[in-house]
């Protein structure tokens, strides 16, 4: 219950704050820095974020909430994102979506039982053109066929 | 001064009026769900539509400012599609569930369907499910019925500052919540279930408990504390069942505290005394208000020939109104010629001033006010057990206890000397040890029961209107007027709360130029005190 | 065109990585930024940007120094101005501002800074996509070089002005790349658009004057300070002038960014070898989106139109954010269609009644065409629901499902009807499953 941030957390949090004229515009910034910190955002993070930028609970779970890309409570190690919207779609990134799935033996959506990967589908990654897309965590891999994603899930530590 | 054309009557209203209040002055305000007077407007609910000449489409009209030689139209075939679309929109989900819903009969949703609705969806598609939850010790919430109107959390964010209430998720999955564990307990909770435009913000106090049109209702003020926040008083089968605030821009805006809600329950307590009684060696009779009245007449005689006519005291509270303090004055002083005349205090409350300047007061004694403008009384236990002083050495002989108060407060000391008393009489609205010593207990009117007026601490006369009868057909007006004439004096104005009022005018420079009839709905100021209304929002914001 | 368009935004090559500022300003970059700041007055930068006739490449095509010129003076609001540079970009079918992130940070760094010194803004805030954690990278380490060499910071080129950049990033959310909704996010709040007026060169972010510009059309201007008005007016078409990067995806043998001249014909973007080279697998076109998601879908027999704003706009669609999606006949429009109402409801940020519900709705109804299960009647309902949707928000999101709906659905209308064959359920039991 009684989290709180590291020495050099809370140094890159002043130095967040230092950047914007109200507390409150450092919501996404600090809750990135809470992700990195504390391996995903769950109840008690969200407090803590609360307690540091004056805000109540409730508007930091309204903000987190809102944005699709913070990191849930309870995902793996390594989130894979496919990209379904229309120009990934039209060159196959359905065969790739499936691929994962068989591969790793679960639903889009859902999460290894040894924590390892969840797997998403989600809309545009802003790669259009190299379509089919994989994200995997911060790393983006485009033109991505079946094989070249057993390749890099194999590549993963 | 801007002039406008609003279906095609000319209006002027002042700069910086919303359209939606500028159409209010020729026609009705345009539909709306998430406009609230009280609060920022957010432009959500896309119903308040109107047609603006020269502009393209449909606008909404609760967040643009009325402006000069602008042509409005409310009617126009654009608006009323429009508003059937959000309509048909705003019930794809909604569980159709009127009949059991608390909030049918003032749900302005049920109201603009009827309005401005199709009568039939065309929504065949799958309805998305979510199940009723908690939200802190008096809201309850029915997510099915929430029409994303934020209503609730601006008035979280901007009145109280607490926001325990936001959106989660987005889209059609946004949800309206609490963070789990903190639930919403401040103490103007409740006024995001008056102002939630449909039934999803529930009063637990209040569910499942009357229908609304099933309601008698009266405008009047509470009670609670020395604020005397606007309220219309609700009964249902001779019950008060609840307590809505009444928009007054120079006390309480749109809001009342929870506190004033729900510190009714005295009212129809069955502790609570009913009957007159008389006491005699140790035996109670309920008798009819002549004979207590005799009884009285009769004590006061006797203690008055036997130890002249100082020996008699009084006390009273701040829950007597400006009329029954002053025929409490004229009794007491004028007739009786007391020692003595001493005003009980209630205990004080916490203070409270939220965000946006909105006040519960410490003090507790609503008509404090008044106890001070009509007989220059200050509620003080000091002067209470200076009283009891007296009894003691046997200076004071015969007590009235007048108005009563809904928690008792009196002194011990009091208490301990009440039974040297050769006469005591005790009007009060719950049991105490001081009315198991009475010689007369005489019931008192509550607050909903009662007709005339309170001054609260900005110095506002202010009306209250019975919607409940007292024990005493009469009130404590009528006790105190029938007193008067058994002791051989007449109560001025023929005993009323006008006629009095009157007389008090008259009498008084603090009412000089007041008239109960013209206090109206919102009061007036009494002589001396400054009228002011107050901005809805805290002052630099 | 007389002469051949020659580049000017897309002209890195390879990914930019540690030592971008030395490659740029080996191209001549920073020079004009320098330039603005020291000989020239802010009111002449607007001016000069006025004249090119630059129009905002994010979307709706807003002449760019007519809206840096609506920033009030501070005698009127006085208090810190700021630019926000908008690199949100989420548009499907849209990847310029990536590719410009990602091979030139200092372009759109320079532009930047010549539009803050334009508005008289000392803060530069840049909003750029959550999803894109290597260009934010990329641009944090350009933003350390150009202070390190003074193109940022204070007392930039030895003037009193001073111009500082801050990186913000986004979190997942469509909806932030429209300006206002954006603003809202940068302020730390669920992206909610906002109510125009008042608009953000008025009052914007933390209540001050603020300017929104796309990342491509800040990467626009340091060539209109270096090479001026008649050069920038030189490309493109009377009313849109200069160059553009189109984004190609799709069935095209070349998907990527292309650079060229405004008013380039569609059909040229689509079958040139310098271009998109023709359909992916030889399959005939069926159907383009020329701007974007968002904008009207035009058939096969209208691919035949200029890729300019007015162009388009007289073919009923929109240049928007110039990302072509080209489709082959192998496609069906029904399922392309379910694909962005499945989008937008996704996106829709739940404020105005219209938008929420509509999104979700046509979503719905569309899943049951994808299951055969779709309705005559339907035809009718789904141009109705865009039409209560239209024109009724505060912000485009709806519009930007309402005109695919209504284009897919007059356009390809027997398509929809071969989705007509399954049972329909006269009461579908709640259930808890969710488009998308």
């Amino acid at each position: 219950m009684s989290l709180a941030f590291s020495e050099r957390a809370r140094a890159e949090i002043d130095r967040l704050l230092a950047r914007y004229p109200t507390r409150g515009a450092a919501t996404l910034p600090v809750l990135r820095v809470a992700e990195r910190e504390f391996g995903g955002i769950d109840d008690d993070v969200m407090v803590l974020v609360a307690d540091t930028l004056d805000l109540s609970p409730a508007q930091v779970r309204g903000v987190f909430s809102f944005y699709t890309h913070l990191r849930r409570p309870g995902w793996g190690k390594y989130v894979l994102q496919v990209c379904a919207t229309l120009s990934c779609a039209l060159r196959g990134c359905e065969g790739l979506a499936d691929h994962l799935e068989a591969r790793l033996g679960i639903r889009a959506g859902q999460t290894t039982p040894d924590r390892r990967f969840t797997l998403l589908k989600v809309e545009c990654l802003a790669r259009c053109g190299e379509s089919p897309v994989l994200q995997v965590n911060d790393d983006m891999y485009v033109n991505v066929t079946p094989a070249k994603a057993d390749a890099i899930l194999e590549s993963l530590p | 001064m801007p002039r406008l054309t609003i279906n095609g009557q000319e209006v002027e209203v002042p700069q910086g009026t919303l359209l939606i209040e500028a159409c209010a002055r020729v026609t009705e305000k345009p539909p709306h769900f998430c406009y609230h007077p009280g609060l920022r407007p957010d432009g959500n609910c896309r119903m308040c539509m109107v047609k603006i000449e020269g502009m393209r489409g449909v606008s909404i009209s609760c967040t643009l400012p009325a402006a000069e030689g602008m042509v409005v139209s409310t009617e126009h075939p654009e608006v009323l599609a429009a508003r059937r679309g959000v309509m048909e929109f705003l019930l794809i989900h909604h569980p159709l569930d009127c009949p059991v819903c608390d909030k049918a009969g003032e749900c302005i949703l049920q109201d603009h369907s009827y309005d401005h609705g199709r009568g039939a969806s065309r929504y065949i598609e799958p309805k998305i499910v979510r199940p009723k939850r908690d939200l802190g010790p008096r809201i309850a919430l029915w997510p099915e019925r929430c029409i994303r109107c934020s209503r609730c959390t601006r008035f979280l964010d901007e009145v109280t500052g607490t926001s325990e209430l936001a959106f989660f998720e987005r889209g059609d999955r946004t949800d309206l919540d609490i963070f789990p564990g903190r639930p919403i307990d401040n103490p103007l909770s409740l006024n995001i279930v008056d102002i939630c435009p449909v039934g999803a913000l529930i009063s637990k106090d209040f569910l499942f408990r009357a229908r609304v049109w099933n309601l008698r209702k009266k405008a009047s003020v509470c009670a609670a504390c020395s604020r005397g926040c606007n309220v219309v008083l609700e009964s249902y089968e001779g019950k008060l069942t609840r307590l809505v605030p009444r928009p007054n821009p120079h006390v309480n805006h749109h809001w009342m505290c929870d506190h004033g809600r729900l510190s009714h329950a005295y009212v129809h307590d069955p502790r609570r005394p009913r009957q007159i009684v008389k006491r005699e060696d140790a035996r109670s009779f309920n008798v009819a208000l002549p004979e207590a009245l005799e009884a009285i007449r009769a004590g006061l005689e006797a203690v008055r020939a036997a130890h002249g006519a100082a020996a008699v005291g009084g006390l009273v509270t701040a829950w007597l109104t400006n009329e029954e303090l002053h025929l409490a004055g004229r009794l007491l002083r004028d007739v009786l010629g007391a020692r003595r005349l001493v005003a009980l205090a209630a205990p004080p409350g916490e203070a409270y001033v939220a965000k946006s300047g909105f006040r519960i007061a410490a003090d507790r004694n609503p008509n404090r006010a008044g106890l001070e403008a009509v007989l220059g009384l200050v509620p003080d236990d000091e002067a209470v057990r200076a009283l009891a002083a007296d009894i003691e050495t046997g200076a004071i002989r015969a007590l009235l206890v007048l108005g009563g108060m809904p928690a008792p407060a009196y002194p011990e000391e009091l208490v301990a000397v009440a039974s040297r008393l050769e006469l005591l009489v005790v009007q009060d609205l719950v049991p105490s040890a001081l009315l198991d010593r009475a010689h007369i207990v005489l019931p008192a009117a509550a607050a909903p029961e009662k007709h005339g007026s309170f001054i609260n601490d900005d110095g506002r006369v202010q009306r209250l209107e019975p919607l409940l009868v007292p024990p005493v057909p009469g009130g404590d007006l009528g006790i105190l007027g029938a007193l008067l004439r058994a002791l051989g004096d007449r109560p001025p104005g023929g005993g009323g709360a006008v006629g009095v009022f009157a007389d008090l005018a008259a009498r008084n420079e603090r009412f000089q130029g007041l008239t109960f009839q013209e206090l109206g709905d919102l009061g007036r100021p009494r002589r001396g005190a400054e009228d002011r209304p107050r901005p809805p929002h805290a002052a630099g914001e | 065109m007389s002469t051949p368009y020659e580049p000017y935004l897309l002209t890195a090559d390879g990914t930019a990585d540690f030592g971008a500022l030395r490659r740029y300003e080996e191209r001549g970059g920073w020079a004009a930024a320098r330039r603005a700041v020291t000989e020239m007055t802010p009111a002449e930068v607007i001016g000069l940007v006025k004249a090119a006739g630059l129009r905002g490449r994010g979307g709706a095509g807003f002449p760019a120094g007519v809206k840096w010129g609506f920033v009030p003076p501070p005698d009127r609001v006085p208090g810190p101005r700021y630019l926000v540079v908008n690199a949100d970009e989420s548009e499907p079918g849209t990847f310029k501002d990536q590719a410009l992130l990602e091979t030139d940070p200092h372009l759109t760094l320079e532009g930047a800074v010549i539009a803050a010194y334009a508005i008289g803004a000392e803060t530069i805030y840049i909003y750029i996509r959550g999803e894109m954690p290597a260009e934010a990278r990329i641009l944090q380490e350009a933003i350390h070089e150009a202070y390190g060499a003074g193109h940022l910071g204070a007392g930039l080129y030895d003037t009193a002005t001073r111009m500082d950049v801050t990186v913000h990033r986004g979190a997942g959310a469509y909806i932030c790349g429209e300006e206002t909704a954006l603003l809202t996010s940068l302020e730390g709040g669920r992206g909610y658009p906002r109510i125009k007026p008042p608009f953000p060169a008025f009052s914007g972010l933390f209540g001050q004057p603020t300017i929104i510009n796309n990342v491509e059309t800040l990467a626009n201007v340091p060539a209109i300070v270096n090479r001026g008005v008649a050069w920038f007016r030189s490309m493109g078409t009377e009313q849109s002038p200069g160059g553009k990067i189109f984004s190609l995806s799709g069935h095209l043998k070349r998907p990527g960014n292309y650079e060229a001249p405004l008013g380039i014909g569609l059909l040229t973007l689509l079958h040139d070898p310098r271009y998109g080279a023709g359909p992916w697998q030889e399959r005939p076109f069926k159907a383009v989106i020329p701007g974007g998601s968002s904008v009207p879908v035009l058939r096969a027999d209208e691919l035949d139109v200029r890729m300019d704003f007015e162009s388009l706009q007289a073919a009923g669609t929109m240049l928007g954010s110039g990302g072509v999606i080209a489709m082959d006949e192998s496609v069906d429009m029904v399922e392309v269609l379910y694909n962005l109402a499945r989008f937008y409801h996704h996106e829709s940020c739940g404020q105005c009644t219209p938008c929420r519900e509509g999104t979700g709705w046509t979503a719905r109804i569309l899943r049951r065409f994808h299951e055969n299960r779709g309705r005559e009647e339907d035809l009718a309902l789904l141009l109705d629901i865009a039409d209560q949707m239209m024109g009724k928000t505060i912000c485009p999101l709806a519009d930007a499902l309402a005109m695919p709906v209504k284009s897919h659905v007059t356009k390809f209308p027997d398509e929809f009807r071969r989705h007509m064959g399954g049972e329909i359920p006269r009461y579908v039991p709640p259930s808890s499953w969710a488009v998308g």
